[in-house]
């Protein structure tokens, strides 16, 4: 739980040629760790995801990755490296059947019988799938979008999984069942950096908690006491000010 | 079952390729002039597919590198006395590489942005070609006539394009069935979400693109020898590229068959029209109709949309 594997420094980045989203952000986090990212709109808890996945270049600082600098590099040479971005809108191909969805996860391991075995085994954990595998991402219910996003992640057994928003537009009883397969994940010891607008749900599965305003980390503490800290319960968590 | 997913289009290879001997007893240069028109266009269609079906950028410039393909067999010809038809390879390739470097500039934009650039490429190269006096100006080439007896003069060309429509079609079911197909379809899906997924999104695209410049490139070579005559303005004006587009999705953009089905009909078509009502511009007219109805009750173009309501005969169906 002590070795740290992302480390952010000084992380400056914004949008094209907009105003600095995020300002001199640090952050690290540890192997196997579940870190919760919360914070009002605007705050810049997608695009330190974005950042570190290299969709956006930061404008200055660095991200190293097991000492190893990711700024300036592609987002496919990112992910090359272990790490695996879900973005907000489903990490989904509509268009593609679930089992061409399955080897496009695996679309960087060249070796194809490999693949075939991680897909079968990916397939128990998540049995569903199998009956389903000729049909298209796009047609099937939120719950099983949901279990081949994961069936998806881990294919490729990366090291650290960045999730923006895994509750959004979720049935209830979904957003159960995704929150389980995250923390399944992190038991294996996978990293997860965790953006999440339903706060409280976000940190009571996690490790630790990051409030972020404005571009800048406000603090990180223990999930727990994030979660019982009354100004971060008042601000953010929706509790009324008690006169 | 399998037996009739073969059977159908090996007949028919048969039959094309037999057919020339037909020249034996009767005349029949109209005939094989249409079935060579029809590979031709097969070709470009088939080509057009991989990026423009498969890849979803709707290219409306693809006629400027049969235009490469053709000037370079063209000036081979005249300037150093090569046949056309040793020079399809090397046609192919600079215009494959030609569509790279293209590629790399206008696969940057989608949608909209990209078809607009792909307009503003046949219009630069227009400019280009008419005010090059190294390949002829605006007047452009006249290569050699072949010295085969009329009736046997169109066979090299005949030969020639069946062959290259092959290689198309090959290609076309290759990249449908292959881990590159997939990540292209991926790409036109979502460009982000391939990246994330650790496609090289950029090299995907533009090595589609080269791809399918390469294929009607190397038919230009032997356009080139067929017309014997080469200009600029038999090639850089948009009625090719948009005739290879509404063929595609007339057969169904994204289908191994639905280029070579469109293609046809689309052919047939318009010679029907021209047989009964002449040469008048009803052709047109009608040609847009027949467009129009079909889509809307197939949508997703024929084959497209035959193979979503699973009643695509087996021979069709190759993905």
């Amino acid at each position: 739980m002590n070795d740290v594997i992302l480390k952010l420094n000084n992380v400056t980045a914004g949008y094209q040629n907009g105003p600095d989203i995020l300002k001199s952000v640090d952050l690290t986090l540890k192997k196997g760790e579940i870190k919760c990212i919360i914070g009002p709109n605007g705050a810049g808890k997608s695009t330190i995801l974005k950042a570190i996945a290299g969709i956006l270049r930061p404008r200055n600082g660095n991200v190293l990755f097991n000492d190893r600098d990711l700024v300036g590099l592609e987002a496919y040479e990112i992910m090359r490296q272990g790490i695996c971005f879900l973005p907000q809108d489903r990490a989904l191909f509509d268009t593609l059947n679930v089992s061409e969805n399955l080897w496009m996860a695996g679309y960087t391991l060249h070796d194809k019988k490999e693949l075939k075995l991680r897909i079968e085994e990916v397939l128990t954990v998540f049995p569903i799938l199998k009956k389903r595998l000729s049909q298209y991402a796009g047609t099937m219910s939120g719950g099983e979008q949901q279990q081949l996003i994961f069936a998806r992640a881990i294919i490729l057994k990366p090291q650290i999984m960045l999730i923006d928003e895994p509750s959004l537009g979720l049935a209830p009883s979904i957003v159960e069942q995704a929150f389980k397969h995250i923390e399944e994940i992190a038991l294996t010891g996978v990293s997860i950096l965790l953006v999440e607008q339903n706060a409280r749900r976000g940190l009571s599965s996690s490790h630790t908690g990051v409030v972020m305003d404005l571009g800048q980390v406000v603090f990180e503490k223990d999930a727990k006491e994030v979660l019982n800290d009354e100004r971060i319960q008042e601000l953010y968590l929706g509790k009324r000010k008690s006169k | 079952m399998t037996n009739s997913k073969y059977l159908v289009p090996l007949l028919a290879l048969l039959m094309l390729t037999m057919f020339p001997l037909v020249q034996f007893f009767s005349n029949q240069n109209y005939i094989i002039h249409l079935l060579l028109y029809a590979f031709f266009y097969i070709i470009m269609t088939s080509s057009w597919n991989i990026i423009g079906g498969y890849g979803g950028f709707i290219s409306i410039g693809h006629n400027a590198f049969l235009c490469v393909g053709a000037y370079v067999a063209g000036y081979a010809a005249v300037r150093y006395g090569i046949s056309p038809f040793y020079l399809i390879g090397l046609s192919g390739l600079v215009a494959g590489i030609f569509g790279f470097i293209v590629g790399l500039i206008t696969l940057r934009v989608k949608g909209p942005s990209f078809i607009i650039s792909s307009i503003a490429l046949i219009m630069i190269m227009r400019i280009v070609f008419d005010h090059w006096d190294l390949v002829g100006g605006a007047s452009g080439i006249t290569l050699p006539f072949n010295s085969l007896p009329v009736q046997w003069s169109k066979l090299p060309h005949y030969y020639s394009f069946l062959f290259l429509a092959l290689a198309a079609i090959y290609l076309n079911w290759y990249v449908r069935h292959s881990k590159f197909g997939l990540a292209l379809r991926a790409v036109s899906h979502d460009e982000t979400r391939s990246a994330v997924a650790g496609i090289n999104v950029k090299m995907i695209k533009v090595t589609a693109f080269a791809l399918s410049a390469f294929l009607i490139g190397s038919a230009g070579a032997v356009w080139a020898d067929y017309l014997t005559y080469i200009r600029p303005n038999m090639f850089l004006v948009i009625l090719i590229a948009a005739n290879i587009v509404l063929m595609v999705i007339l057969g169904g953009k994204g289908t191994v068959t639905g280029p070579i089905v469109g293609t046809v009909i689309f052919i047939l078509f318009n010679e029907i029209i021209l047989t009964f009502f002449g040469a008048t511009e009803l052709n047109i007219l009608l040609t847009g109709l027949l467009l129009v109805i079909t889509l809307l009750y197939f949508p997703d173009g024929i084959v497209g949309s035959l193979k979503n309501k699973n009643i695509l005969p087996k021979f069709l169906d190759w993905g």
